[in-house]
This record gives C-alpha cells, structure tokens and sequence, in this order.
C-alpha cells in the first residue's frame, strides 16, 4: 500500500489494525523506515533527513532547487556540456553561453564578462563561497581549475539580494560535482590537447566510500596543464605560454542529523605575458600601435619569462547542514581562501633582479554563511540568512599597486515565496554593512582612512507558468558595491596602457537596478528563449581621462581619473534551437547591448559588440563501437563595435576606434567510444578552420597584436 | 546520535570562531617605508664650459617619488661655446646608499643602454650634441657627451627651445647604436635657452 502526500506533506493511509512497517521516501532526503503498532485512527509526523548529496544531485539537473530566486535570468552549463566545452580557461569555457562575453588579455588570461560587466562587478562563486582574489584588476582571471566544476550556473543582472556586494552585473557559480555515498570505488582521467599553442592539459578524479550505504565518501582530483605560446596566422605571440596545477578534495560525511561536506582546493599557476605589451611610454605605446606585430619575432617555446604573473589560490570549504524540527533546513558554511598574487616586470629598471616581484599580493578571506530554509509558513517558502566576512590584503613587494586593506562585511536578508495558481512570486530584501581601513603607503604619498558604508537591496520577480512548456518571467533586482581599492587609492603609471591613472578615496559606492521581462518555450520541436532588460547603474565608475598630461621620468603621459556618472544598459538576447528530425539540430544564439553614459549622452567605454552564434549538430547512427556520433558545424559573427566614446586624452593620442567585425567558423566531432567496461568520450573540434585573422574589441591587445588562428582541440574523457 | 550531533555542532561553533579570529597571517599595516623602490628622483645635466669655470645645470626632480616630477628653472647656454657634458641619476630615497647611484647601474649595463639626446627645431641649427663614451661593444653610450653651439643670426640675442633626453632600454632588440629600442626607460624634455 502506498500514498503520494500533497504538496504540503500531507498524508493518509486507510488499512487495518496491526503491526506496520512505514516507509518513507522523498527525493532528496534519506529514506526511513517506522515500524508501529497500530489500534486506531494515529496521527504520525514525519520529518525526513535532508540528504545533502541526494540533494546536490537534484540540483544539477533542475535549477528549480534552492540557491537562485526561480524568477532570476540563470543559464546552467551542466555536466555533459561541460565535458564538451571545457577550454583551456574558465573564462573560454563559459564563452558559450548567450550575453557572456571574455575580457581577453592574450591567449592565456579570459575574464568573464556578464552583459557587459566583469571584474569587481561580477561575483564569482567555487563550492558555494565568493572567489576572493584580485579580481579588481580587468587582467586577472578567476583561480579556478576549468576541470573541476561538475556544473556552472550563470545568472545575469543585479542579485544583491542573494550574493551580496559586488553582484551588480551577476553572479558566476561554479558548483563541484556531486559526490555519493553509493559507490565504493571510480575514477575518470580527462585529457585535452589544443594544438595552436601545443597545450596539454590532463585531470584524473578519484572517489568513493568505504561501503555502499556508509555514511562518508570522498573525492580526489589533480589537474595539471602546460601550454606553449599561442600563434595568430601570421606569427608567434612572444611569452603567451602558461602552466596550471590543482588539486582538490571533498570528504562528505553523516554524523546524526547533521551532513557535512569540507571541500579544500589549491591551485597554482604561471602565465606568460606578451612582452610587447609592456609599454613604458606613450612614444612605446605609440610605436606598438603603428607596428601592430611583435617587435621581433619569436620562435615557438614553452618557457614562460617576464612578463609573467605567477598566482596560488588556496580554499577551505565546510559546510554542515542540519534538518531543525518545524524550522527547516539550516546551513552553516565557513570559507578560507588565501590568494598569493606576483607579477613580474620585463625587467628591473637596470640591474635588478628580474627574479624580485615587482607587485606581490596577499589576500585572506574567510567568510561565514549561516542560512535557514524554512519549513512552508502560511504558504510561503523560503530562506533568510547572515553572511559575514573579513578581509586582509598585504602587500610585499617593491611596487605600489594598491595600499594594504583590512575590510568586515556583514549582510542579513530574506527571500521568500508564494504560488497564486499559475504565478509564482518572489520578494527579497537585504541589509550589508561594510567597514574598510586602508593603510597609509610613504610613496606615493596615501593617508591611511577608516570608511564605512551600509546600504539596502532588494528583488521582486513573478514567473507565470502559463503552461507547461511556455513560462514568461518579470524580474527587478537591485545590488551594490563600494568603490574598490584600485578605484580608490591608485596612483602611478598603468603598464601596458601608457595611463598615469589617480584614484579618488571618496568615490561613492555605485548601484544597479536591473529589470528584466522573459519568455521560455520548449517544445519537442524546440524551444525560443529571450529576455530584454534593462539595468540603471547610479554612481558607475569608470577610467576616464581628465584631459591632464602628467610629467614623468618616462615622458607625458594623460592621466585617467576613475569617475562617476550615472550609465544606463540595455539588451537583448535570444536562443533559438529546432529539431525537426531526429538526426538534425540547429540553433542560433545571439545578443545585443547599448551602454550609455547619461551624463555626456555617449556610449559607454569597453562594451561588447553585438554577436551571434550558430550551432548545427547531424547526428549518425551508432555501430558497433560507438554511439551518438555528432557532427557539429558552427560560426559565431561579432560585428564591429560602433558606439565606443571619443576618449580624447590628449590632442596627440586618443583612443584608436575598435577593429572590424569578424566571422568564425568551428568543425566538430563528438562520440562516445563503447569499451568493455566503461564507455570512453571523445571529442574533435577544430575552431577557426578558416584561420582567420582577427582582433577583438574586449582584447586588451587589440591594438597591438591579432588573436590566435587555427586551433585542433582533442577532449577525451575515460572513466575507470 | 545525539552525542555525536551536539560534538558536531560545538565543533563547527568552535573552528569558526578559532578562524575567525586567529588567522593571522594576514597583517596589513601602514607602510612607512619607501624601501627599495626603483625611482629616479633626480636627473642632472653638468654642462662645463670649455675654457671657463663656468658650469650650467639641468635639473629634473621629483622629490616625493610619486612619479610626477618636473624641471627646476630654465638652463641657459651661451653661443659660441663647447660644453664638456654628463648626466647623472639618482635615487635619493633609497635606504641603501649603494642603491643611490642609478648612474652606476646604467653604466654597469652600458651595453643595453643608451641615451639620445635631441634639440628642438628652434635650437637645432645652433647647438649641436656629440656622445663621447662607449660600451664594450664600442657603441655609444650618452653618460658623456659634447654640447658645441654656434652664433645665432644676427639681430637675435637670445633664442628659446628644449633638450629631450631618452633612456633606451634594450632588452628584446639588439642595441646597434643608432636607433631608440622599443622601451624608454626615461624621457624628458627640458626647457633651454642659448643667448650671446
């Protein structure tokens, strides 16, 4: 005999009097077994255990589980897409997903770019805490081994609601892979070669537990990568080689009602800088624009000289989750994260030792999350919660970048839910606090100051299930975020963009207000999905040049000063995919976005141009040894960016307009391989076939050198 | 169970708070020192004049190191003369006095260095600039040079212009003596004048 309760865990069983054995099963949560004695009508209440890594695992394949408000624009690149994307950086790998656009800097550092906002306006989250390095700077990439995510999820527009400071263009979640207590022993190696710069990169991931119903399990996983110089068609970019290593663990474990889950990575990486875009000089700069190659030219190598940054990144993840009768689910997650950042001049001024950082960075990071999802209360569901964080930043080197930093945020906020029939709508409110005392620096000459900030956000978001393959959405969503430390306290000569750039201590803290109307369709056919939006950003701050010329040993140079002005963001995106036949898919994805200065109507600085993407994929029959042959046939367009501002900085120089439009095209081949016992991936992608050559407006060497040409990408995956 | 559930709890309790107070490798602090830096704060021309004792001199400063600097004063040569010149770089907010002497270190890498020396148009047809020192691959180096100026056409008694000074630095390209390299180490222009 069995009963599905309702929707609010009701239930009734009719049968007769005696010994019964109850079993209970939700996804989810761990099954139980009672076993009672039954003489009349008994009420029973039973509250079942939260199954954390059940739980995960329903999180990977449907997003409608916790985290995000339902409302919220989220992508979700999930296992299988991952295996078949993953590229050389994190950055690459999400390249993929509509409105996501790469900050390049060279082949070898790709920031993500959400609807046109990265850095310290994006928020990063690996193993459910905030990435905290430097991620201030436009050309420092994300710490994050592209190998170890078992799943991303993207969610664009302002989310301080849920993510706190900083998520003012979105938030970026890298999720590991869930890990069972059901399985006593396995192992994948994953190997991917590219051959434009004679990349080899491996991981090899361990797991298990010591029985199949035991109450712990643990991962391991080491991934280790080494690529040479990347090449354009025409030449080698000199020292655009890096190296990576990682290696992470999970142990998840039961003790009573409580799951516990420590998940600690450490990664390390060296990544070569193209020498010719260390500019000492606006006559350097100059020259390397009118030059537009490599000074001279260089052969193939896979030595990694300075220019270079050299970074450690290492986190500490514990989190315990316990089921509190007639309250809910409580979460309490602590992070440590340790980022070592150095990077290294061409060369000392004379005779110094190149050996010596010229910039060394010390960043700790812990932070609490402490969240409660409540049990239903007069139908509404959903979760309040405490986040605090302390921050230390030390420097240890030479050069003057930033002034160290001790900085305590705290943030407590609510969101909650309730279904009216087919509507389903969201509130969120939320209060962050925020103190910063920046230390004193001799030379340049900075005052140490202590500043505080509080400030509210909100979100309200409908989803109208209008039927089961049709649902549209309307999302408001706000966030904010102080200046940062660079846009405070710089102070010097910027390497590679020949600007003396000057911060201001007292720039406000900026915010953004994101509305958002959508629609999904999905049908056996295939399925339309658009959102437009539209994100007013008060107090955005951004480098302009103030029309001063800075006297400096090394020449004139325009001083840029970080200022603030009201912008406005606007945009469209659309996916489109159809199957008309079971052999034959086609898709087309593309975005478009207006970024505008309000103050001085022009167009706002460094936005992406508007792109497109289109993805045929013919699958073959499957034979004897392989199944689900694909052949993928893809192009992506980007046109030229035609709203840039006129940055004049001075009569001499001002900003070149940015380059041409370019069309791409991809050659694709994915099967899987059946073996005796497991079944093994293998994928061919050749992208660039045409070895086109291009630069891109978001490069920051596009003035200066092309992007790479022809690249034959092998991606295997072999499970064990 | 029960047991075990509260030793759990107390433990979270206890290493959060331990963390979060106890770290302390990180230690940010005020930084009273300008270390070792790698400013030039200061940049001097001699010109000695040749059959006098009279020397002139060209001074760039930037005191507090924080990248912005400027001339003192305007130098004033005289027509008709040879000057017997050399420069001179200095770090003067180094702590360690051997590190002072940036003149020292350019001259220790002689062969990766070079000075151009460059008159404004307005000054060019009366004033002229020869290197006379050299590295050990018998190429120039700029640390000593001659200024030779000449008599400026009559019914003119003074003229106005700028000297710009470029360090070239040469680490990706060969330095062949005759060409800036891609990397200027310094470049300024200072102010002049040549009178009778």
């Amino acid at each position: 005999m069995g009963v599905i309760t309702d929707s609010l865990g009701r239930y009734e069983l009719r049968g007769t009097a005696g010994t019964w054995e109850l079993e209970v099963r939700y996804l989810g949560y761990r099954s139980q077994k009672l076993v009672f004695d039954v003489k009349k009508d008994t009420i029973v209440h039973i509250l079942l255990k939260r199954d954390i890594e059940a739980f995960d695992e329903v999180e990977v394949r449907g997003s409608r589980v916790t985290r995000t408000m339902e409302s919220t624009h989220a992508e979700t690149i999930d296992q299988d897409q991952l295996d078949r994307l993953r590229g050389q950086t994190l950055g690459e790998t999400l390249s993929g997903v509509v409105g996501v656009d790469i900050l390049q800097t060279g082949a070898s550092i790709a920031k993500p770019v959400i609807r046109g906002l990265h850095s310290d306006r994006v928020i990063m989250m690996q193993a459910g805490i905030t990435q905290e390095g430097q991620q201030w700077g436009g050309e420092h990439a994300p710490e994050i081994d592209p190998f170890s995510p078992g799943q991303i999820q993207i969610i664009k527009g302002a989310s301080g609601v849920e993510f706190g400071i900083g998520a003012i263009g979105g938030v970026i979640q890298v999720i590991p892979r869930p890990i069972t207590m059901d399985r006593t022993f396995s192992g994948t190696a994953y190997l991917n070669s590219y051959t434009n710069n004679g990349q080899l990169a491996g991981s090899v991931q361990l797991e298990g537990s010591p029985s199949r119903d035991s109450n712990f399990a643990w991962r391991l996983q080491g991934s280790m990568r080494r690529a040479g110089d990347s090449r354009t068609p025409e030449y080698v970019i000199d020292n655009s080689g890096f190296s990576e290593q990682s290696l992470n663990s999970t142990m998840a474990f039961r003790t009573g009602k409580f799951n516990h889950r420590v998940y600690a990575s450490t990664y390390a990486t060296k990544i070569g800088i193209y020498t010719g875009a260390h500019i000492g000089s606006p006559n350097d700069l100059q020259r390397a624009i009118d030059r537009g190659r490599p000074a001279v030219e260089q052969d193939f190598t896979y030595k990694i000289k300075a220019p270079r940054q050299e970074i450690q990144h290492h986190l500490l993840s514990a989190e315990t989750t316990v089921l509190v009768n007639k309250l809910g689910v409580f979460d309490i997650h602590y992070g440590l994260q340790l980022n070592n950042r150095k990077e290294y001049d061409i060369h000392g001024r004379f005779n110094r030792d190149v050996d010596e950082a010229a910039f060394a960075l010390t960043l700790t990071t812990q932070s609490l999350d402490v969240r409660l999802q409540h049990l239903p209360v007069y139908g509404l569901d959903g979760k309040i919660g405490l986040q605090l964080k302390r921050q230390g930043n030390v420097r240890s080197s030479v050069g003057f970048l930033i002034p160290d930093f001790r900085s305590y945020s705290s943030g407590l906020y609510a969101i909650e839910k309730k279904e009216f029939g087919s509507i389903s709508a969201e509130a969120g409110i939320r209060l962050d606090y925020h103190w910063i005392r920046s230390y004193s620096v001799r030379s340049p000459r900075i005052e140490g100051r202590t500043d505080d900030f509080i400030q509210p956000s909100g979100a309200i978001g409908l989803v109208w299930n209008i039927d089961p393959s049709f649902k549209a959405n309307l999302t408001l969503g706000t966030a904010w975020r102080p200046a940062g430390i660079n846009e405070r306290f710089s102070y010097g000569v910027h390497h590679g963009t020949a600007q003396f750039e000057i911060g201001d201590p007292d720039l406000k803290s900026e915010q953004s207000i994101n509305a958002e109307i959508g629609f999904e369709w999905e049908s056996d056919l295939g399925g339309i999905r658009f959102s437009a939006y539209n994100s007013w950003i008060k107090d955005f701050i951004q480098l302009r040049p103030d029309g001063t010329i800075v006297s400096t040993i090394r020449g004139a140079f325009p001083q840029y000063g970080y200022q603030q002005y009201n912008a406005l963001m606007r945009g469209l995106e659309l996916s489109l995919h159809y199957h008309p036949v079971e052999w034959y898919e086609t898709g087309v994805k593309g975005s478009i976005l207006f970024g505008e200065h309000r103050e001085l109507d022009e167009a706002l600085y460094m936005m992406p141009a508007p792109s497109a993407t289109w993805i045929n994929n013919i699958a073959f029959a499957d034979n004897a040894w392989t199944k689900q042959n694909t052949l993928q046939l893809g192009g992506k367009i980007v046109s030229r960016q035609t709203r840039y501002p006129a940055l004049v900085a001075t009569e001499a120089y001002r900003e070149p307009a940015p380059p041409p439009g370019y069309v791409l095209l991809d050659l694709g081949f994915s099967t899987i391989i059946k073996g005796p016992k497991q079944e093994w991936n293998l994928s061919m992608d050749l992208k660039n076939v045409l070895n086109t050559k291009y630069r891109d407006y978001l490069s920051r060497f596009r003035y200066l050198i092309d992007e790479p040409g022809r690249n034959l990408v092998i991606r295997m995956t072999i499970p064990f | 169970m029960k047991m075990y559930s509260h030793i759990s709890l107390k433990m979270v309790a206890f290493a959060c708070i331990v963390a979060f107070t106890s770290i302390s490798c990180d230690n940010p602090a005020d930084d009273d020192d300008a270390g070792e830096q790698e400013f030039i704060t200061k940049v001097t021309i001699r010109l000695e004049e040749q059959g006098s004792t009279n020397v002139v001199s060209i001074i760039w400063s930037d005191p507090d190191g924080d990248g912005k600097g400027d001339f003192v004063g305007t130098a004033a040569l005289k027509t008709n003369k040879t000057y017997k010149g050399s420069i001179e770089l200095l770090n003067e907010l180094a702590d360690k006095p051997e590190e002072r002497d940036i003149t020292k270190e350019i001259l220790e890498e002689a062969d990766e260095h070079q000075f151009f020396y460059t008159f404004s148009s307005t000054l060019r047809p009366y004033a002229a600039i020869t290197i006379t020192d050299k590295d050990k691959n018998n190429l120039p180096v700029g640390l000593k040079f001659d200024v030779v100026t000449s008599a400026l056409p009559s019914g003119t008694a003074s003229q106005s212009g700028t000297l710009n000074i470029v360090l070239s630095h040469y680490s990706t390209i060969k330095k062949a003596g005759t060409n800036p390299g891609n990397e200027e180490d310094v470049n300024i222009t200072a102010p002049l004048s040549l009178s009778n």
